[in-house]
């Protein structure tokens, strides 16, 4: 699940093809970018209708203002952070919070059993939800389960920036860009990130042993 | 986790340094080879780096390609830009030969006409001349509205 390269030169050609609305370039452009637009909308947006619209509405933008894209940065980084403009408009609408002052705050480098808690809900949750397996199944599909699960339980912004730099390859330069965030606080949010998901493995560990 | 000497253990933010690709000192290599709860600390980010690329792609329940293309305009605006500067090119060259007998310099090329049908040449490129200009205009007027 890699994010689309393209040289620069094979951008430019698809950019002006779509300009000239040439209708084969711009089937090409959406095939080559609905990946990654639909799974950052996914990660922000809860409701399915609501995704569905913001998908299209991304795309529409993409082409209503590509006469606007300079080549300053790749054309993945600007589809992004038109995804990302857009489904942060709709969650302001909304009223739905990005980042909970509680995640940021979460320690990097202690393990607090007080700070702990949303790694034992989750864990809890998942248990439940799980039908119990012979120990030598519960390997790496488990994980992935219970990952994909503690991923969707992380505040909006840690979920975007770890399908951002984890799932899309984006560099932190990129992911600042996209989510016009200092550089260091992406860092600082993708460590926290990482962490409480680490955290969430670790108490399922325990909880089988 | 906590790290305050080398003998101490390696902090989340080491681990997941070491897995970005920093290189760890020959202190931290020694403990992390010799401290099983370390070791288990890497392990599980590792299996979390190996689990963030084998998580499923999430999709769309109808083909968002088809239904964005059936949003779009038919007609490329840039292909009407420029059928529209070229009709407009060849409205401002008419206006020229209009104004060019209206003003009789093609008196000597045909010096047969009378002065009567010289006036009458004369009224008609005035008449098709001031609709050329409107249509002209209104040309450049849709022309700016398109590249816009």
């Amino acid at each position: 699940m890699k994010n689309t390269v393209l040289t620069t030169a094979d951008e430019r050609k698809l950019v002006t093809a779509v300009l000239q609305n040439d209708r084969k370039a711009i089937l090409q452009l959406i095939r080559l970018y609905e990946r990654l637009v639909v799974a950052m909308v996914f990660k922000m947006i809860d409701k399915p209708p609501d995704r569905e619209d913001i998908c299209q509405d991304v795309f529409l933008k993409i082409f209503s203002h590509l006469k606007t894209f300079k080549f300053d940065s790749k054309l993945s980084t600007w589809i992004a952070q038109i995804t990302y403009n857009t489904s942060v408009n709709y969650l302001q609408k909304k009223k739905t919070l990005l980042l909970d002052e509680v995640f940021t705050n979460y320690p990097l480098n202690d393990t607090d059993d007080e700070q702990n808690n949303y790694a034992e809900t989750i864990t809890t949750n998942f248990m439940h939800q799980t039908v119990a397996m012979p120990d030598e199944l519960l390997q790496q599909s488990e994980t992935n389960q219970l990952l994909q699960t503690a991923i969707e339980g992380l505040p909006i912004m840690f979920r975007t920036l770890v399908q951002l730099y984890h799932i899309e390859d984006m560099s932190y330069t990129d992911i600042a860009q996209i989510t016009q965030l200092p550089l260091n606080t992406v860092k600082s949010y993708l460590f926290r990130a990482r962490k409480l998901l680490k955290d969430v493995l670790q108490q399922h560990q325990f909880a089988h042993h | 986790m906590l790290n305050h000497s080398n003998n101490s253990h390696l902090t989340d933010t080491q681990l997941q340094l070491h897995l970005e690709g920093q290189t760890l000192n020959a202190n931290q290599q020694t403990h992390l080879a010799n401290c099983p709860l370390c070791t288990q600390q890497l392990q599980l980010y590792q299996q979390m780096y190996v689990g963030f690329n084998q998580l499923a792609t999430p999709s769309l329940p109808f083909d968002l390609a088809q239904a964005v293309m059936q949003q779009m305009p038919e007609q490329a605006p840039n292909t009407q830009l420029e059928n529209a500067w070229v009709a407009a090119t060849a409205l401002l060259l008419l206006m020229v030969v209009c104004i060019a007998a209206y003003l009789g310099l093609f008196k000597s090329i045909i010096p047969l006409l009378t002065n009567n049908t010289w006036v009458a040449v004369q009224l008609l490129t005035a008449m098709l001349g001031t609709v050329l200009l409107f249509q002209w205009i209104e040309y450049r007027f849709w022309s700016n509205k398109m590249a816009n």
